[in-house]
């Protein structure tokens, strides 16, 4: 942290200013209530405060290699006794010498009077070691929370930026398109089913924008939204793909992140349903085994097809998800046979466990 | 005016039910049939000669541009498409006009209204299509597959069976590892819509992939003979030897 007097544009100014104010007042007491001709008063109070000058903004120096958060308090209070003693006795020795420098009278006693007496100075030294360090741990604290807000909007933020990427990407504008081509049509030709399927679509894009991305949800909730986009790709593509579910009885109240699923479902649809002329099964399996929630989720494709360049994007981006989540790595994994895609998911379920 | 013969090309049935309901408002226009997939639309194509097609770009196995590919003569077409990143591509391949899915009943009557002017004058807005082709088509994606029509065969190859291409005269000879296919298209074409870390152009007519190679031979004096895993010996260029170069990094 830089130094609160000299980094600071005015803050040289200030201090001098608040300097002068110590020393006029010095020079009141003196002169006009203990009643002390001028010139010894000023030469008194510039002789208790010149050192001053120094010593204030030094103290900055000790006040920042003593942190409490590193040393503990005992030992915090134990340096900043030595460091007061030592400047005390700074400051009182360089008090004496300037006085007796300045002073043409000089008397035989060794502890002349300067407006109090040696103990009295020592004391209001001592005060003032004291003031300053307070005034510098209140400026310290001051910054670290100014610099703490100011990184924690930053990371909310960054927080928001990818969330907004990943709906982006979540929200795949050819599905909008064409689903609401097939709307178009449907009011057409089937009108009463055209609303069922605008419904579902808006059911499917508020979830989707709703979704806070850092959140688990429950796999009921999550199936529920899946089903709503398998249903709205099945009216597009009718005969063309059929779904199976197959998901364990007590697997419905069990933690998944948000939208984890949605990426997988998309790659069948692409890559299984665009590509081929028959009919594509895509098939859900949800079990609890091993501690470990475990989905798969396979579909068919036709063996001709030729895997386009990029593929695994997707998936790659599933893992980092899980691993930011859960810390492990190893939570995907893939297995593809000549015609059929087999993607497997485990998620820990810990807080499942605790309720059990 | 006798009516407009027309086909609907689209995988998706909703898709192709709202083209036929918009179209049984316009009574100069006649639904020949409706297909589901590249193959069949072909087929419908070479047998019935419509005068207008719509077709679909996103269709499994054969898409609308390759389909268009293997058309014997120029067609009139309309495109129907949710992706906006073809319109480009479209209008050099001549298309009358191409709808961003959904469309309007207005915008689907100027479309039939381009295609009645173009029928009857028999012309084409060329100065569209010239100045679509100044644009540098940003979507470019590396090719992964080729269809290749012989004879009453379609053959889809994948570019990553791909050996070498070789140029013949206005064909470019594509060699593959278990044959060779003759495609009606430039070698400009193919080494700006492969993947340049895959495929080197060592010579005027040669474009091979770089896994292929085995070896460089010295030929005369500074030839170079590029030796390929087959044993095949191809001639290499001076320009193909500072690209090879710089791939290979030697």
């Amino acid at each position: 942290m830089d130094h609160p007097i000299l980094s600071h544009r005015y803050g040289i100014f200030v201090y001098l200013g608040f300097w002068l104010a110590f020393m006029c007042s010095l020079l009141a007491i003196d002169w006009y209530f203990q009643g002390e001709d001028f010139t010894n008063a000023l030469i008194s109070s510039l002789s208790i405060s010149l050192p001053l000058l120094i010593i204030a903004p030094s103290i900055w120096f000790i006040v920042k290699h003593i942190d409490i958060d590193k040393i503990g308090r005992l030992t915090m209070v134990l340096n900043h006794t030595a460091a007061a003693i030592i400047t005390v006795a700074i400051w009182v020795s360089l008090t004496y010498f300037i006085h007796s420098s300045l002073h043409e009278d000089y008397t035989n006693s060794s502890y002349p009077d300067i407006i109090m007496p040696y103990y009295g100075l020592a004391f209001l030294s001592f005060a003032l070691y004291g003031y300053m360090v307070m005034v510098y741990y209140v400026f310290i604290y001051y910054q670290n929370f100014k610099s703490k807000i100011e990184n924690e909007s930053n990371l909310k933020d960054l927080i928001k930026e990818a969330e907004i990427n990943a709906l982006k990407s979540q929200i795949n504008p050819h599905f909008l398109f064409n689903s609401l081509n097939s709307v178009s049509s449907l009011t057409l030709v089937q009108p009463e089913k055209s609303r069922e399927m605008l419904v579902k679509l808006s059911s499917f894009l508020r979830y989707s924008l709703d979704q806070d991305l850092k959140e688990l949800n429950t796999l009921s909730n999550e199936m529920k939204n899946s089903r709503l986009y398998l249903e709205i790709e099945k009216v597009r593509f009718g005969d063309r793909l059929a779904l199976e579910f197959n998901i364990d009885v007590p697997c419905q109240d069990m933690k998944i992140p948000n939208l984890i699923l949605q990426p997988i479902y998309e790659n069948a649809i692409k890559h299984g349903v665009h590509e081929s002329l028959e009919p594509v099964i895509i098939t859900t399996k949800a079990e609890f085994k091993n501690d470990k929630l475990c989905i798969q989720i396979s579909n068919n494709f036709d063996k001709d097809t030729i895997t386009p360049k990029g593929q695994g994007i997707g998936l790659k981006n599933i893992t980092e998800r899980l691993n930011l989540i859960y810390g492990r790595t190893d939570l995907l994994t893939i297995a593809k046979t000549e015609s059929n895609f087999n993607v497997k998911l485990y998620f820990p379920q810990k807080t499942h466990l605790k309720s059990v | 005016m006798e009516k407009i013969r027309t086909i609907i090309i689209d995988d998706e049935s909703l898709a192709r039910d709202l083209v036929k309901s918009y179209l049984s408002e316009m009574d100069q226009v006649e639904i020949l049939g409706e297909y589901s997939d590249g193959f069949q639309g072909l087929k419908a194509i070479n047998d019935l000669q419509p005068d207008l097609i719509f077709l679909d770009v996103q269709m499994p196995k054969l898409n609308g541009f390759e389909l268009l590919e293997l058309l014997d003569k120029p067609c009139n077409i309309i495109f129907t498409t949710a992706y906006n990143e073809y319109a480009i591509k479209a209008f050099e391949h001549n298309a009358v006009d191409y709808l961003l899915k959904p469309f309007s009943q207005e915008r689907f009557a100027d479309s039939i209204a381009k295609a009645i002017f173009r029928l009857k004058n028999q012309t084409e807005d060329s100065n569209v299509i010239e100045n679509l082709k100044e644009y540098e088509d940003k979507n470019v994606e590396d090719l992964n597959r080729i269809v290749v029509k012989s004879r009453n065969k379609i053959d889809i190859i994948p570019v990553n069976n791909i050996r070498y291409f070789e140029a013949q005269d206005d064909y470019v000879m594509i060699y593959t590892h278990d044959g060779h296919h003759l495609k009606q298209k430039t070698m400009k074409y193919f080494e700006t819509h492969l993947n340049p870390k895959e495929f080197c152009r060592i010579h005027r007519s040669y474009l091979i992939r770089i896994e292929e190679i085995s070896k460089l031979e010295p030929y005369e004096k500074d030839g170079w003979i590029l030796v390929l895993k087959t044993g095949e010996k191809l001639k290499v260029s001076k320009n193909g030897y500072k690209l090879l170069k710089q791939q290979l990094g030697f």
